[in-house]
């Protein structure tokens, strides 16, 4: 290969790892902390944030003159209104004024509901993109990390029988749909929740640890019943929402009781899921407090089509006892309307049209609404018992004393092995500390772009690539002595000793390989992150090593037309 | 070129050294009453607190006394003293559910009474049930089973099955010496150290693979010379490059042995152990076990073609092995050789010519 395309080769390699960083340096320096601490919040939280950044944003606009042109940062906006000016048929404005904008929307609604998506997908955007950045991992930043399993086992024992996979994975989405639904236990803050493995859940809280949350949030019942709505309560609040808007919902987007409705009757939320698959608020009901049934009466739920329409519909099958209640209920209030309420929140709301006894037909959804509702009675009929058997938390002191421990560790590391080299070798130590620091880059690139949670223990695994990641410069080094010493010229020596010290240094990053890889593949936790370190310094260590080195020794010998080996302390005798 | 350093001579020195080692640690091991496993994998809880220094002054006793009631607690000082920071272990009983709530509350009810609940701070808290530790246990002996497994199959197919299982017996005496300090000074076990353990094994294995390539490379520049004289020489020139690559090694370590603390510390210091053990090893351990594989292999061979050939037939060359042997730290002389015999093809009628030549010349020097 010539000089110029290893160069070329080189320099892809560090505009990719360039691009791999970037997310991550994007999040860390160029991301103010305020959008940072938002992106960890829950949904209602951002939901909020944006509405009110919408109307300080609307605020803004109508205070410039109208025939100003519009600011650069709101150029997002003129993209609805283009639509819109199409849709009238009329010309757009080569240049956007104020005026013309506002022209460009139907309603002030339609403005506002446009700036509240921008602002809010923005947030959501951040939090997406974790998986494209260093994480700081529960160690660094403090938090709370929470093992759970859920007790398939016992499941087979209630039921008698051994699990079928599909049955496995029906109770594991039960687990999870109880998990998301118990949320807001956490106030401001929103979990990541993820399923690990075949019976595993991961739930995930960063920030200063709450344990009396987390334990509410882990032992609460995903309490399923049936209650009647209460039209006429219903009707006062509506009437209540629309002289006090937003009166009714705290600070962290929980739902207050406000004092006008009667006595017997509660405020509750109207969820549905959203994009991402969290319950988000829909509206609001007002139900009787006491239930008309409990869901533990609830045998099975099943979706199916229904054989005239086609569309699908929700059958799910109550006990015999369950059955003489609904039975009763039903009768008794014909043409109200019935909801069903998993925690605090209204899952679905149904009109009784006739009485019903145990098999129950609940019609009036899509596909997917109707799947969902389906789980939420089976969580009701078939509850997952959860188990933690893994739980840390973090305060944020520790975490902020450790970073720095961390970073301490690797930034004198480093400089005492750069300085060594420097000190031992010269000339060739350059170039051996020019492969080392171009090796962190990569390795840092690479951690970054796979969504790489830094703990403790992989820094501790970057510091010992660093000291281990010479090994191969050294190996070359020696050997290239070794060669210059038998009389060869500076050329042929480095030639040589390249091409020596090829194999060595294969066979010996080959096999440490295999037991990183060993590692990370069966490894857990601390261990596989360690593991992954490793395993990625050992392969940029070789890149660096045998490529990088061996390009500037190159450029050195044939360039520059070095004559003289700077490769010891002390002048090795040719 | 240097001259050879007679590093095989040392061998049964060097492994008496190193059984009794061994020897020491599994002692150490039962004196101290088995390992310190960290809930990690015994189960229970663990808890980092801090009592406010600015509100009362209190020693590790005085914690120990609060909690005097709670069976089986271990307690351990974090940091300076004067920080009172203190890391609370209690083991899980078996299976029982709720041991981590209730035992959360317990402690942080008992160290409220004793120092007042408004001065206790809970830094971090680690619970760990026990199936999650008893997979871990599974999980770890396989990993270490399944690396070395692997290592062996690579190193046996890229060199002989003696230097695989030479460089395989390394790595069990690295870690069996690891364990052995981890024992007698009671380090805590966790997931952690099985990380080091791991590190250390790839870093010796590392050191030996590259001295195997060297003897590798110098068995064809030496066809002549007896295995122990290339052993020798192969260690020689590779030495400024395991001594280069352990120092560099170690600083990088010991500025995380200085600045971390506990668990990070304690693999840290593992790991300055397993690098000075690791090539150590290299060099004392994996030659001699090729060196005595060969010899004992030929001892075979010569007993087979004794009988296949009958005793003329291995004679010449059962002597000139013996003979090479009983010279061992003639590099100099397998240089010259090396030299004036070329890589060529090896046959047995060379071997005939090539040793009155040799004889004389040792006749020369005595």
């Amino acid at each position: 290969m010539s000089k110029r395309f290893r160069l070329l080769l080189i320099l892809i390699l560090i505009g990719v790892a360039l691009a791999f960083l970037f997310p991550t340096v994007k999040w860390y320096f160029l991301i103010p902390e305020q959008k940072r601490e938002l992106s960890y919040a829950s949904r209602n939280q951002i939901k909020l944030y944006a509405e009110r950044k919408a109307a300080d944003t609307l605020r803004e606009l109508q205070n410039l003159e109208p025939d100003e042109p519009l600011p650069e940062e709101y150029g997002f906006l003129t993209e609805k209104a283009k639509e819109n000016y199409r849709t009238e048929g009329r010309s757009i404005p080569r240049v956007w004024t104020v005026e013309q904008l506002f022209r460009g929307y139907l309603s002030r609604e339609e403005l506002l509901l446009t700036l509240e998506d921008h602002f809010r997908e923005e947030i959501v955007e951040l939090k997406e993109g974790a998986d494209r950045r260093i994480q700081l991992g529960l160690d660094l930043r403090g938090g709370m990390r929470v093992l759970i399993r859920a007790d398939l086992e016992q499941l087979e024992e209630a039921g008698g029988q051994a699990l079928t996979a599909a049955e496995r994975e029906d109770a594991m989405r039960r687990a999870l749909e109880i998990l998301n639904n118990r949320v807001d236990q956490f106030g401001v803050r929103e979990p990541q929740i993820r399923r690990q493995g075949d019976d595993l859940i991961l739930v995930e809280l960063p920030g200063e640890a709450d344990r009396e949350a987390m334990n509410r949030y882990i032992q609460g019942k995903g309490i399923l019943n049936f209650h009647l709505v209460d039209e006429e309560a219903l009707a006062l609040f509506i009437e209540y929402q629309q002289a006090n808007p937003g009166a009714f919902i705290g600070p962290n987007g929980e739902i207050l009781q406000p004092d006008i409705l009667p006595a017997g009757t509660t405020l509750r939320g109207v969820y549905s899921k959203d994009a991402y698959g969290i319950d988000q608020l829909r509206g609001f009901t007002v139900i009787e407090s006491e239930p008309g049934l409990s869901g533990n009466y609830i045998r099975n739920a099943q979706v199916s089509a229904d054989p005239i329409t086609g569309r699908p519909v929700v059958n799910f099958f109550l006990t015999g006892e369950g059955g003489d209640i609904f039975y009763k209920l039903t009768s008794d209030n014909v043409n109200r309307t019935l909801a069903v309420i998993l925690g605090e929140k209204v899952k679905a709301q149904a009109r009784i049209n006739e009485p019903i006894r145990d098999a129950v037909q609940v019609s009036g959804f899509d596909r997917a609404e109707a799947e969902d509702l389906a789980l939420v009675l089976r969580t009701g009929a078939l509850p997952v018992p959860l188990e933690v058997i893994n739980q840390q938390s973090v305060g944020a002191s520790l975490g902020e004393d450790a970073i720095r421990i961390g970073l301490q560790a690797i930034t004198y590391g480093f400089a005492l092995v750069i300085l060594f080299m420097l000190i031992f070798y010269k000339g060739a130590g350059l170039i051996a500390d020019l492969a080392l620091v171009l090796n962190l880059y990569i390795m840092v690139g690479v951690l970054s772009v796979l969504g790489f949670t830094l703990t403790l223990p992989s820094i501790a695994g970057v510091i010992l690539t660093v000291g281990m990641a010479v090994d191969a410069n050294v190996i070359v080094f020696e050997r290239i002595k070794e060669e210059y010493r038998t009389g060869k010229s500076v050329k042929a020596a480095v030639k040589a000793g390249f091409d020596k010290a090829l194999w060595a240094i294969l066979d010996a990053n080959i096999t440490t390989f295999i037991a990183a890889v060993a590692l990370s593949l069966l490894g857990k936790g601390p261990v596989q992150g360690f593991a992954n370190t490793l395993a990625i310094g050992i392969v940029s260590s070789l890149i660096t090593a045998l490529f990088v080195s061996r390009l500037i020794f190159d450029f050195a010998t044939d360039v520059l037309r070095v004559s003289r080996l700077s490769i010891m302390w002390r002048r090795v005798q040719g | 070129m240097k001259r050879p350093i007679n590093f095989l001579k040392l061998r049964f020195l060097m492994i008496t050294i190193s059984l009794l080692l061994i020897a020491a640690g599994i002692a150490g091991y039962f004196i101290r009453g088995g390992l310190n496993f960290g809930i990690d994998f015994t189960a229970g809880l663990v808890q980092q607190i801090r009592v406010d220094p600015a509100a009362v002054r209190v020693d590790i006793a005085d914690v120990r006394d609060a909690l005097s009631e709670i069976d089986g607690v271990n307690l351990q000082v974090v940091g300076p003293p004067a920080a009172q920071q203190f890391t609370v272990k209690v083991i899980a009983p078996g299976e029982e559910p709720g041991f981590q709530n209730r035992m959360e509350n317990r402690l942080s009810q008992l160290l409220g009474d004793a120092f007042g609940a408004e001065n206790i701070e809970i830094q971090s808290s680690d619970f760990v049930g026990p199936r999650y530790s008893r997979e871990l246990a599974g999980q770890t002996v396989s990993i270490v089973l399944v690396a070395m497994l692997l290592i062996l199959i690579y190193t046996t197919f890229r060199f002989k099955i003696r230097y695989a299982t030479a460089a395989v017996l390394c790595l069990i005496h690295d870690t069996l010496i690891m364990m052995g300090v981890i024992a007698v000074f009671q380090l805590e076990v966790t997931t952690i150290t099985v990380a080091a353990i791991m590190t250390i094994i790839g870093y010796s294995l590392n050191d030996t693979i590259v001295i195997f390539d060297r003897v590798r490379e110098n068995q064809e520049l030496m066809r002549d010379s007896d295995l122990a004289v290339i052993l020798n020489t192969s260690i020689t020139q590779s030495m400024s490059r395991t001594l280069l690559t352990s120092l560099t090694t170690l600083l990088a370590v010991a500025t995380i042995f200085i600045f971390g603390t506990g668990d990070i510390k304690n693999f840290a210091l593992s790991l300055m152990v397993g690098v000075v053990v690791g090539t150590y090893s290299t060099v004392f351990i994996a030659s001699p076990v090729v060196l005595g594989w060969s010899r004992l292999s030929d001892k075979r061979r010569k007993r087979r073609d004794i009988q296949m050939y009958g005793r003329q037939a291995a004679v010449p060359a059962a002597q000139a092995r013996r003979e090479e042997a009983a010279s061992e730290a003639g590099g100099t002389e397998a240089k010259e050789i090396a030299k004036k015999e070329p890589a060529g093809p090896k046959a047995p009628v060379k071997v005939t010519r090539v040793q009155p030549t040799r004889k004389k010349k040792k006749k020369k020097k005595r």
